[in-house]
């Protein structure tokens, strides 16, 4: 099985906490989607197995309009076999979501929402720069189940200026009255030279100190859990059946083609990123250049080992003493198993059924540090 | 023998010795132009990338003077006081001296002390006014100066330039008609000096040598006289930019030979070369040997290099003959060597090419220098490790190596290198003006207070218009205390340092400061102390790490987070367990970084 990411590089504006690259002028944009169904058409042979997901993400697929996304979907069409499709994911923001788009959106091969409610204090949103409210969201959510959305998806993030844990708990309230399936709670990360960087260095803004980060962080994981939603990946968490099987791909070495600029792509021996300027991109693809518009890396033992335990630590499934010895040579599973003696003996892993070992909740908190113990 | 002549370039640093030498073998054509690069005789990389000369090069020049063949060995030699003693044994070889003096800076620290050794070998003197194509050469007070130093004349000046090749002939000519063609007897027995060696993966250990008495054939039987030891002289040369073979060396020659060593220690610097079945009466008075003035220790990062280290040091040590070793153990470093080093540059240029050449990473731990310990029962200890000193009750005193300082600056800057002079223990001795606005300022000082940072004090506060020598004087009593730093409440043998009572206070609380910038957060709180005896002097924390995840969607881009972890890994990898604690190579030597 494999999947097929789409990347959309354009936001109608800019949140001051986010650097993910993207354009808020949409003049190159349809050159843009010449290029991406360009590259589908190009890159059909680049999976050897049939797709099973697919994923928009952004930057804002939400900014595409409904003749863009039945250009890039009749790409798809013609390039790849779709009967085992299982996942199509489709990141919006709420603001773009009216019931026409929603309308639409049901009739594609479109099954599964990703929502970028971010937060259901209006306050934040505003602080964010962010272009919906609460209520928006809200009724977005409402209206698409109305249609017959059933797997939902929302982005959350703790640990915002001025949150409190009563704060975050409120917003987690929220979530669960809305018979979502899917939360991303992500952490908020100060990006170097983002708006929200410099508001915090001039002390407009103010994040909560690590003490309250750590309380979030853990409350969110109990409250969830109670609430029958299963911590699958450090950021992630799904009610019974519901784990985003797309970026699950990301975790288990299954293949995927990303098109797009800056997207990433992964064929079980190689990574390739694509390039990142949107006009290169474009221009590269769109003139028959010969010139490259990627950049790739061949994964030695090494680099596998390491991407193995990074992921696997972060995740339920944890890191599989078998797995390893199978997999990779001695000097690679003699380290791992005395590393593990040491993290068991400390109480960072715990071993969560026979030759299975995943973090436990203090380790969690420094997942980053235990991997750096692990790799090679 | 009257066509030789063996001269060395001696100067204060940068004054452009080597620059001056490229010129001087471009204008003989011994070097073409397609080999030629700035300071060509600077091979060693480290010497390229840092603009000095390290060691001594020795090179054959031939050149044709009024219609007669010549052979001249130059020797050029490093400017920098820790090396003083390569330019002392280049001298031993020579006849002669370039006396080199840039016209924009004009006398300076090492121009006296280099001078002064050359002089004492009564070598002839011939005075170089250097860098005269800079607009702020000032050729008539520096002319002055250089007369009365050596009480030359006007006319025995000659003004030049490495960068323009001004003068070189005049230089050429003064050589031949100065500098008297070495004296010896062919037909003695052989007697040559070993003046410096040299090891070669290939050939084992090169020697080379200048002949006093006697020849030297390819093939000979010889022994070296101090050791007693004999070889086959397999093969003897002269030293071109590479070395080329001949069949004969005599009497007034400088050359090579190899013999097949491999191990450094049967090569004595000093030593003197004889034929093994017709042997000279007596040796030729050697070198006194280098002696180190900094201690430090030397520890591989990862402690199964142990062996590979020794190996390494070893050969550096034919390279080298002022760096010494012994064994030595920490309890926080494990195996490792107490080294001893000429000086501070020296110290790093040896940890950089131990590194470089031999691939070893490894810690250097506080230097320090040598202290006598008298005991309460009489007995004198030399100690060259903080944690070789005996318990305080075993102690009477302790006496710490002084020196002679000498400073040659302008005067406005006096005022403040008195400062600092005093600051660092200092007592004045002379003070005296080389002409209206120079000065020389001599102290008398404690070594261990300038091998840390005086010299980049000296540096910062003179604007660079300072120059610095100093020669070893005696020892002196002190009231010295053993500054222990601990971490989790375990002294870090390799972390302690030898202060000075008053200094202590400041330099504990400075050096907690210092590593709590430098030890990276672990995964438990690290308390870093400062302590004299049983009593905590200052203490600093390393709060623990209590958040480190990624809790941010990265999507696809595992490649950028998977690169990300393995550089912080690779640093991790380079530092050292210390009971529980991770330390950074760098923090041990955080005293030399303190402000
Ligand atoms: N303008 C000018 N610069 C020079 C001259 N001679 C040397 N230099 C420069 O002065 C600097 C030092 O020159 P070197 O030849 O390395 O000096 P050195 O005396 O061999 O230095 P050490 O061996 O480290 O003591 C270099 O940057 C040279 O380029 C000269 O005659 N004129
Ligand atoms: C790739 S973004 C795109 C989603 C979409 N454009 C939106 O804003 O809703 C996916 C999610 O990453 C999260 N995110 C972006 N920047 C972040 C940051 N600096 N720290 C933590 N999470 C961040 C946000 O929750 C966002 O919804
Ligand atoms: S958070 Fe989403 S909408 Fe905001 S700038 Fe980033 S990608 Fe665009
Ligand atoms: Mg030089």
């Amino acid at each position: 099985m494999s999947g097929l990411y789409i990347h959309i590089p354009y936001c109608k504006q800019k949140c001051i906490y986010c650097d993910f690259y993207s354009s808020a002028t949409r003049e190159s944009k349809e050159s843009y989607i010449k290029a991406l169904t360009k590259e589908i058409s190009l890159r059909k042979d680049y999976l050897d197995k049939p797709l099973r997901t697919i994923y928009f993400g952004g930057g804002t697929p939400s900014t595409l309009s409904k003749e863009e996304i039945s250009l890039i979907f009749n790409a798809i069409k013609d390039n790849f076999d779709l009967s085992l499709l299982e996942e199509t994911t489709f990141e919006a923001n709420p603001e773009h979501l009216n019931k026409d788009y929603l309308d639409f959106l049901i009739s594609t091969p479109i099954n599964r929402l990703s929502l970028g409610t971010q937060s259901f204090d209006d306050n934040d949103l505003k602080t964010l720069g962010r272009k919906h409210s609460s209520l928006e969201s809200i009724e977005v959510i409402r209206n698409a189940q109305k249609i017959g959305f059933y797997n939902i998806s929302i982005d959350l993030m703790f640990n915002l200026p001025s949150m409190s844990l009563e704060k975050w708990k409120a917003n987690l309230f929220k979530a669960m009255d809305l018979n979502i399936q899917h939360i991303s709670a992500y952490s908020l990360s100060v990006e170097e030279g983002t708006m929200l960087d410099k508001l915090i260095s001039k002390k407009r803004l103010n994040i909560p100190s690590e003490t309250e980060q750590l309380e979030q962080f853990n409350y969110a994981i109990d409250f969830l859990e109670s609430n029958g939603f299963e911590h699958y990946e450090t950021s992630n968490y799904a009610a019974k059946g519901f784990r985003s099987l797309h970026n699950s791909n990301y975790w288990n070495n299954t293949p995927y083609l990303g098109v797009g600029a800056s997207a990433h792509s992964f064929n079980g021996k190689e990574r390739r990123w694509n390039i990142s300027s949107i006009d290169n991109y474009s221009s590269i693809l769109n003139s028959n250049s010969k010139e490259d518009y990627f950049e790739k890396e061949i994964l030695s033992e090494k680099d596998f080992y390491n991407e193995y335990i990074m992921v696997g630590i972060r995740t339920k499934e944890g890191l599989d003493k078998n797995f390893v010895e199978r997999n990779f040579s001695e000097t690679f599973s003699k380290e791992f198993n005395k590393t593990i003696e040491s993290l068991l003996n400390r109480n960072l892993v715990e071993k969560s059924s026979q030759n299975i070992f995943t973090l436990t909740r203090k380790a969690i908190e420094i997942s980053n540090q235990i991997a750096l113990e692990l790799i090679a | 023998m009257k066509n030789i002549r063996n001269f060395c370039i001696i100067a204060h640093i940068d004054h452009g010795k080597s620059t001056l030498a490229d010129r001087l073998l471009e204008f003989t054509k011994t070097i073409s132009s397609r080999d030629m690069s700035a300071q060509v005789l600077d091979d060693m990389d480290l010497e390229k990338e840092r603009g000095i000369t390290i060691k001594s090069h020795a090179i054959q020049m031939e050149y044709l003077y009024k219609g007669e063949k010549f052979i001249l060995n130059l020797i050029d030699t490093p400017g920098h006081v820790d090396f003083s003693y390569e330019v002392s044994r280049s001298i031993a070889a020579c006849e002669g001296a370039l006396l080199i003096v840039d016209a924009t800076q004009g006398i300076q620290a090492q121009t006296i002390s280099n001078l002064y050794q050359a002089l004492d070998h009564d070598l002839e003197i011939i005075p170089i006014l250097n860098k005269m194509d800079l607009q702020n050469a000032m050729p008539e007070e520096v002319s002055d100066q250089i007369i009365e130093l050596i009480g030359c004349s006007q006319e025995d000046i000659i003004p030049a330039s490495g960068k323009t090749g001004l003068g070189v002939e005049a230089i050429l000519e003064a050589i031949i008609e100065r500098i008297e063609a070495p004296k010896g007897d062919v037909n003695a027995p052989l007697q040559a000096l070993i003046f410096d060696s040299v090891f070669n993966n290939f050939r084992g250990i090169i020697s080379y040598f200048r002949i006093i008495n006697g020849t030297l054939k390819k093939g000979d039987r010889i022994k070296f006289v101090n050791t007693g030891k004999d070889y086959n002289a397999d093969e003897v040369g002269v030293l071109k930019l590479k070395p080329e073979p001949r069949p004969i060396l005599s009497a007034g020659d400088v050359g090579y030979l190899i013999t097949g060593i491999k191990t450094a220690k049967e090569v004595n610097v000093g030593d003197t070369i004889t034929l093994l079945d017709n042997p000279c009466e007596k040796a030729i008075a050697g070198f006194e040997a280098v002696k180190p003035m900094v201690f430090a220790g030397i520890y591989p990062v990862d402690a199964d290099d142990y062996e590979e280290l020794r190996f390494s040091i070893e050969k550096l040590q034919l390279n080298d003959a002022s760096l010494t070793f012994e064994p030595e153990s920490s309890l926080a470093l494990g195996f490792g060597f107490r080294c001893g080093f000429l000086g501070l540059l020296h110290m790093e240029i040896i940890q950089e090419r131990l590194t470089r050449e031999f691939n070893i990473d490894v810690i250097t731990t506080v230097p320090n220098v040598n202290y006598k310990v008298h005991t309460n029962k009489g007995e004198i200890l030399d100690v060259y490790n903080p944690s070789g000193l005996p318990e305080p009750n075993y102690i009477d005193f302790i006496e710490e190596p002084y020196i002679v300082a000498s400073i040659i600056t302008k005067a406005e800057y006096i005022g403040s290198i008195l400062t600092l002079c005093i600051e660092k223990r200092g007592i004045l001795k002379n003070q005296t003006y080389l002409t209206c606005d120079r000065a020389e300022i001599v102290f008398e000082m404690p070594l261990g207070e300038i091998v840390f940072d005086f010299y980049d004090k000296l540096k910062s506060i003179s604007k660079g218009y300072a120059s610095f020598d100093y020669h070893p004087l005696d020892f002196k009593p002190s009231k010295l205390v053993r500054l222990e730093i601990l971490l989790n409440g375990d002294p870090v043998d390799a972390l302690s340092a030898l202060t000075h009572t008053d200094n202590a206070y400041p330099l504990g609380r400075k050096m907690c400061e210092k590593l709590k910038e430098l030890i990276p957060r672990q995964q438990f709180d690290i308390a870093i102390q400062a302590a004299i005896g049983s009593k905590i002097i200052a203490r600093e924390t390393v709060k623990a790490v209590r958040k480190d995840v990624t809790a941010k969607c990265y999507g696809g881009d595992i490649s950028r987070k998977r690169k990300l972890l393995e550089k912080q890994k690779e640093g991790k990898k380079r530092m050292r367990q210390v009971g529980n604690v991770e330390v950074p190579q760098s923090a041990f030597l955080a005293v030399l970084k303190l402000d």
